[in-house]
């Protein structure tokens, strides 16, 4: 039902003002020819990104258009606007350091609170890079403009000792560059207020440490760095959500009873460690946390350490994803996992993660969500569901052979009577970039027969994944069929998607 | 006194009366919450009933059960259940009543749904007319070319 006149007209120009700063910068642009009074409308916005890729034709950068863009801008700014959000994206800025001094200057005269700065060159890949020295020092003037909440240096040196003077900090993000414990730890002793902390691709040859007792910090993200000491200190009474992604490092967490969400992916590994204890340790010590996210390595170094570690530690998680390819050296992973949490509400599978972690160190290959395992189904002459007696049920049997390679490596249908959860907590089961492979078939009919309380069961199918669209009717048709059911209630919803 | 006074006011009832003449009894903590209608409050202490010349009463409603059952749950689904048009008739109460994280939640609400949409698609929601002759056009594009590469076409 749509009113016959030009209802934005009523809107007054503060709240359209407002509304296209929640937009991104290029959007706003485009509002300028929605009519003739919007025109320089978007010129208002509280929101300014300028931003080199935006300027990239046919992959050729556009430097000398995107820099007359920027002073444009500048130069014909309402002096009275204010600026909430900066940003200036720009490699190579030595060259044209005036302009960035002009920049920084523009949006603290302007009054912004979030300020982002990033020199980073796009030549640079999250796993092999040379450690260069920051390319742009941070303008003095940022260190006075005590209004900035938010700050995000990317390939920008700074003094941390500067830094400190701004109390109101919040939010800080840190890209691209050497960073010494030193700095973190005077920055997070000073700045009382921060709440967030990010660092990506940072290299420290100190060890990474991030405690006291009176930290507000609710968010720390460990994206891609170096660490020559990889033991990470972790002790944030407040902290709620931490997210680490790189290769193995080792946790020594305290005060972790308000973490609420953890994710841990050791996704820039490519071999098995050669010792393999600390998985266990990487798992207890998140014991208390709700929302777990596990990543294929420690999947399947679970797998192949669990015989003398299947513990009776359990877990409180609440919602587990798992990123994974369920394949054959995975499996007693997630299991070991589901078995381990016992008050498991809504369980993800995000498909199509992980490499193969061969046991000969110099071997992988990156894990592909179509590679179908070759596991017998029990139950597939089976009409009353209750398989067959044996299997490799023995919990301490940490037989090697098993694992790689077995053909009827299919243990998890033997253990059903130990996931707790599965009787008595699991509402809700989600799987994403499903394909329809057997064993991602074995695992749902694992789920299904077993899981009496479950509810609702959403399978995002990939587009890729499937081929063709009679291939989704097959494989949904195979999986909606799947009988019995533990559960009364239970509702599947498959959805296609790109 | 002053004790009493506030204990009273607490769980004194007020009226508001939307433009289409429905009544709605509110608590007063709730209307404070409506900055406009704390200034009404503020000059004329014993007022019963609060016009509401500029938002209706099926809008009003609305605003209200926002004010009542706010938190970051709530407002996360709160916007999915309005089209766009009731989505700025809301922003407008909002606004009017100065109600600031309602303001908030529909501002955020509208921008995300004509995000990543082409301007055509814009006009349409907003019921926009396109007062640009074909060149002005043609020329805005030009001039922000950087702006207009990779745009959904619906």
């Amino acid at each position: 039902m749509s009113q016959n006149f030009d209802m934005i007209n009523l809107l007054p120009i503060s709240l359209l003002i407002i509304i296209i700063s929640l937009l991104p910068f290029k959007e706003a642009a485009r509002t300028s020819i929605l009519a003739k009074n919007w025109m320089h409308l978007w010129k208002s916005t509280t929101n300014v990104e300028f931003n080199e890729h935006h300027f990239s034709r046919s992959n050729e950068f556009q430097r000398n258009d995107f820099l007359k863009f920027i002073t444009l801008w500048i130069e014909n700014h309402h002096q009275n606007s204010n600026i909430e959000k900066f940003s200036l994206t720009l490699s190579d800025p030595e060259t044209d350091c005036e302009i960035v001094k002009r920049c920084v200057d523009f949006a603290t005269q302007h009054g912004v609170k979030d300020l982002a700065l990033n020199f980073s060159d796009t030549d640079w890949s999250d796993e092999e890079y040379d450690e260069p020295e920051a390319l742009f020092e941070l303008p003095t003037k940022v260190y006075e403009h005590k209004a900035l909440e938010s700050i995000k240096l990317f390939s920008c040196g700074f003094v941390a000792t500067k830094l400190i003077k701004l109390h109101s900090l919040k939010e800080v993000s840190f890209g691209w560059m050497e960073l010494k414990n030193e700095a973190i730890k005077i920055l997070l002793c000073n700045c009382k207020k921060i709440e967030s902390l990010s660092i990506k691709n940072c290299w420290m040859s100190t060890n990474f440490e991030c405690s006291g007792s009176d930290l507000s910090l609710k968010t720390l993200i460990i994206d891609s760095c170096k660490f020559y000491y990889p033991r990470l200190t972790i002790n944030a009474p407040n902290l709620s959500y931490f997210k680490y992604y790189g290769n193995v490092a080792y946790f020594k967490i305290q005060n972790s009873l308000h973490m609420n969400e953890v994710d841990i992916n050791f996704g820039l590994e490519y071999q098995y460690p050669k010792v393999d204890e600390f998985i266990h340790k990487v798992i207890t010590d998140f014991k208390h946390v709700k929302v777990l996210t596990v990543c294929s390595f420690i999947l399947q170094v679970l797998s192949n350490a669990l015989g003398p570690l299947l513990v009776e530690d359990k877990l409180n998680t609440r919602h587990l994803k798992l990123m994974t390819s369920l394949h054959n050296n995975e499996y007693l992973g997630v299991l070991f996992l589901l078995n381990g949490c016992p008050m498991l509400e809504l369980l993800t599978f995000d498909l199509g993660f992980g490499r193969f972690l061969d046991k000969a160190p110099n071997e992988y290959y990156s894990s592909e969500s179509k590679v179908e395992v070759e596991v017998e189904d029990e139950y597939s002459s089976d009409g009353d569901g209750d398989g067959d007696g044996d299997g490799d049920d023995d919990d301490d049997d940490d037989d090697d052979s098993s694992y790689v390679g077995d053909e009827n490596q299919i243990g998890f249908i033997d253990y059903k009577n130990i996931c707790q959860c599965l009787k008595s907590s699991l509402k809700v089961v989600e799987i994403n970039n499903f394909t329809g492979a057997k064993n991602q078939i074995l695992m749902l009919k694992f789920l299904i027969y077993n899981g009496s309380l479950i509810q609702r069961i959403t399978i995002n199918v990939s587009k890729e994944g499937v081929v063709n669209v009679e291939n989704y009717h097959k494989i949904k048709e195979c999986v909606m069929t799947i009988r019995p059911r533990a559960s009364t209630d239970l509702e599947i919803f498959f959805f296609l998607k790109n | 006194m002053a004790e009493e006074k506030s204990q009273a006011s607490s769980s004194k009832m007020l009226t508001l009366k939307a433009s289409d003449g429905v009544l709605f009894e509110v608590e007063l903590n709730i209307a404070k919450e409506m900055k406009t209608v704390q200034a009404y409050i503020d000059d004329c202490e014993d007022i019963e009933t609060i016009p509401i010349p500029n938002v209706l009463g099926k809008h009003l409603a609305i605003v209200i059960e926002y004010i009542k059952k706010t938190n970051e749950e709530y407002d996360a689904e709160f916007e999915k259940q309005w089209n766009m048009d009731d989505l700025q008739l809301l922003l407008l109460a909002a606004n009017y009543l100065n109600i600031s994280g309602l303001q908030e939640c529909l501002c955020k609400a509208i921008a995300k749904r004509i995000e990543n949409k082409s301007p055509e698609y814009v006009r349409k929601v907003f019921n926009i007319e396109n007062d640009h002759s074909p060149e002005e056009e043609a020329k805005l594009r030009k001039e922000y070319k950087w702006a207009f590469e990779g745009v959904d076409k619906d």
